[in-house]
């Protein structure tokens, strides 16, 4: 079925999620959106889940609806979009965070910032993230008529085949000309190796004991606007554990927490001041016995009227350097160039 | 205490992401080791009957984590004990050594020399460390077992006692022969 992302102007109570979603050619499009009660005796065979960053993996919002696969047309000039981003007490921040790794509170903190961004519609806002290729979990969802969020996401938190899990951390950005540079960044190296640890840890709370492995400590994905490192864990789930076991225990991701998972998320709560909300979040789209989740990083909420909070971060160690952390988080506005 | 057969084993959670990565690298089955969380009532408590404790990683320091006393409490009971990490430190504390801030590095791998080791194995180790302090002055009872060839401590061993503790993480993938230094402690200590 063919859909004009005009079309979807207007309308409420969808969630439009981009082919990286189902490892299929087309749109996943869910419309009449609504939340499943919790212990519907007849669960419905495809579900989106949604959290926020503040709100427990457990109790992630089920949703589900008319669920349409589709061929989407994107029929909307990209606007030409200008932002602001709030830099306020970054460095001060950054130089905090490195006093309390040297004393040993903490091992890594991903501090992020908003950038308020002008756009009247989220179709419009979405044909702007995918105006050089479509992003991996790229996705428009509005509901309730209060929330409204568009992705250009390129994580993954995770994948699920039947009892087969697969995490992807990402952790180390640089300009997409400078993957070099990247690979032989210790910094970067070190960044990743601590969140893969913790990726680990995750699953290995709900795998086979010996079955979690890390087949890639790194790799690269080359992006339009930068070059990103990844890493690969897999593992088998314990024959009891549930989906919202999964949810509870990935949620929210260690790369967009840092290292200790309660120490870095105390601090950033201390730190950021303001609700990070859907961004940092999930959003996952599950199938029969597969799910595959998102983080919601490169991500935009309408915040009121034709204004966007749009959040970019990065993890801050002590070999971070508040000028080039800053820089990086530049470039991650490029998305929305 | 006997390799192979159920051991009733002690794991010290300390708020670390970490932690079951530290479980899985131990030589039991999961349902026979007792998982408590550092610096509760329960903690001292849970060393009734305990056969092997290992006191695992997480921040702050082992003062303002609460694991002092449970050192000496193992101790007083000569119970076979592995601290890792923040565990490490907190034996080196207990028994006179001191702690320094040093250049942090979380998520860096290094080479720790083993050398007269009675509980390990000796040999050049690649190692993975998440660690901003670290022990100086270790002195007797105890006794450095590895070190980074900048003197970084990386292990240490208690003279008479059946304690030992890794200042890096045998249970991160960064660390390939973790599994082996952590059996070959549990097998020291039988």
């Amino acid at each position: 079925m063919k859909v004009k992302l005009s079309s979807l102007e207007g309308q409420d109570d969808f969630v439009l999620l981009a082919p990286g979603f189902s490892d299929s050619s087309q749109w996943g499009l869910l419309r009449e959106a609504r939340l499943v009660e919790p212990g519907t005796s007849t669960p419905p065979d495809a579900s989106v889940y949604l959290a926020r960053y503040e709100t427990p993996g457990a109790a992630a919002m089920q949703l589900s609806g008319r669920l349409e696969r589709i061929d989407l047309e994107l029929d909307i000039e990209p606007p030409a979009l200008t932002w602001s981003l709030d830099e306020r007490d970054y460095l001060e921040q950054v130089e905090l965070i490195r006093e309390a790794i040297a004393a040993g509170d903490v091992y890594q903190v991903n501090l992020t910032r908003p950038a308020w961004v002008e756009c009247e519609t989220g179709a419009q806002l979405l044909a702007a993230l995918c105006r050089r290729g479509v992003p991996r979990f790229a996705a428009w969802f509005r509901l309730r008529a209060v929330w409204e969020v568009v992705s250009a996401s390129p994580e993954m938190l995770f994948d699920l085949e039947g009892r087969r899990a697969r995490a992807e951390p990402m952790k180390g950005t640089a300009a997409a000309d400078q993957r070099a540079w990247l690979e032989a960044s210790v910094k970067d190296q070190a960044e990743l190796a601590m969140i893969t640890d913790l990726l680990r840890n995750d699953l290995n709370h709900l795998c086979v004991p010996g079955s979690v492995q890390v087949p890639n400590a790194r790799r690269f994905l080359e992006l339009p606007y930068v070059v990103q490192a990844v890493s690969d864990i897999e593992g088998q789930l314990r024959a009891e554990v549930s989906l919202r076991e999964v949810l509870a225990q990935l949620h929210p991701g260690g790369s967009i927490t840092g290292a200790p998972r309660e120490a870095a998320r105390s601090l950033i709560a201390r730190l950021e001041g303001a609700p990070r909300d859907f961004y940092c979040g999930l959003l996952a789209y599950q199938h029969g016995p597969r799910c595959r989740a998102s983080l919601l990083i490169r991500t935009a909420q309408r915040a009121h009227g034709t204004t966007w909070r749009y959040g970019v971060g990065g993890g801050i160690t002590w070999a971070s350097k508040a000028d080039s952390e800053l820089a990086e988080l530049r470039l991650k506005l490029g998305a929305l160039a | 205490m006997q390799y192979g057969r159920n051991v009733r084993v002690v794991f010290v959670e300390n708020h670390d992401s970490f932690s079951w990565n530290v479980l899985e690298v131990l030589p039991f089955e999961r349902h026979a080791v007792h998982v408590v969380e550092g610096n509760t009532p329960r903690t001292l408590a849970s060393l009734e009957g305990a056969e092997l404790l290992i006191i695992g990683p997480g921040p702050m320091d082992p003062v303002r984590a609460g694991l002092i006393t449970l050192v000496q409490a193992a101790a007083e009971r000569a119970l076979p004990t592995l601290g890792i990490c923040l565990g490490h430190q907190a034996i080196g504390l207990a028994f006179g050594a001191r702690l320094e801030r040093s250049t942090p590095a979380h998520g860096k791998r290094a080479v720790a020399r083993f050398h007269h080791s009675a509980r390990f194995i000796d040999g050049d180790f690649e190692v993975m460390r998440y660690h901003s302090l670290s022990l100086r002055q270790v002195e007797s009872p105890l006794r450095v077992v590895a070190t980074l060839d900048d003197g970084t401590v990386m292990a240490l061993e208690h003279a008479t006692l059946p304690m030992a503790g890794l200042q890096f993480h045998p249970d991160s993938h960064g660390t390939p022969e973790g599994r082996r230094l952590v059996e070959a402690f549990v097998r020291s200590a039988q």
